[in-house]
């Protein structure tokens, strides 16, 4: 998938993205909603595809991962789990080239905020669904 | 997304940044973990237009509009009936003439 080039929106973090895995995922969990203002929306890139300058704030959300942001303007990066192959959830809206991926996941569905429930066929799950396929998870609240 | 609250309905404590994002309006967060708050205009006294999130309960309240959809990126879209307004549409609600994108 192509590479892309992204900032905030104050221009002082630069992200270069030499590939991602080509799709976007929303979540609705309350945390997600909490930090995002109300739609969590990312897409998948490797940790070793990822180029980040500029003077970025790192909050420990969870024991789980962190959430990045710019220090200067607030404008979200990403979210990253700590564990696992440490790949960035980037978020969509810093890169002009990342407008038209496609949206493949929507998780915690029953959680969404009125009105945000998102149209289309892509792979859905509620919180049930999705926190009995990862029992590492204890809700999703802080 | 935002929640329209006047500005005498607001009490705010904690670790509020604020950033000049244009010449008429700032966005604050969170110093420490970056949640949005609010965007809202350089007006003494303007309502604050509230980030969805930060509520507790959000019960009761319906999605009431959308603008600049025609911005909106393509992958993903919102369901319901509520009015889509696109930058022009939504610049002439305020009697404003079309700005650079």
């Amino acid at each position: 998938m192509t590479a892309m080039k992204g900032h905030c929106l104050c221009g002082a973090v630069q992200i270069d993205v030499a590939k991602h895995r080509g799709f976007t995922a929303v979540c609705h969990c309350r945390m997600c909603q909490r930090w995002t203002g109300g739609l969590f929306i990312c897409f998948p890139a490797e940790a070793d595809q990822v180029t980040v300058a500029g003077p970025v704030t790192r909050f420990a959300s969870s024991d789980l991962a962190e959430r990045a942001f710019c220090s200067t303007c607030g404008s979200h990066l990403w979210y990253r789990a700590t564990g696992g192959d440490g790949h960035y959830a980037l978020m969509p809206g810093l890169f002009d080239r990342a407008r038209d991926l496609p949206l493949k996941s929507e998780i915690y569905t029953d959680r969404a905020l009125p009105g945000l429930e998102l149209p289309g066929d892509h792979a859905r799950a509620t919180r049930a669904d999705y926190e009995s396929r990862n029992e590492h998870l204890e809700g999703d609240l802080p | 997304m935002c929640v329209n609250v006047p500005a005498a309905g607001m009490a705010v404590t904690g670790e509020v940044r604020t950033y000049a994002s244009s010449e008429w309006a700032s966005r604050s967060f969170c110093g420490i973990c970056g949640t949005p708050l609010w965007y809202r205009l350089n007006r003494e006294g303007a309502d604050y237009s509230l980030a969805a999130g930060v509520l507790d309960d959000l019960t009761g309240l319906v999605l009431d509009q959308e603008i600049y959809v025609d911005t909106k990126p393509a992958g993903y879209a919102f369901a319901g009936d509520h009015p889509r307004l696109t930058e022009a549409e939504f610049l002439a609600t305020l009697g404003l003439p079309e700005g650079p994108a």
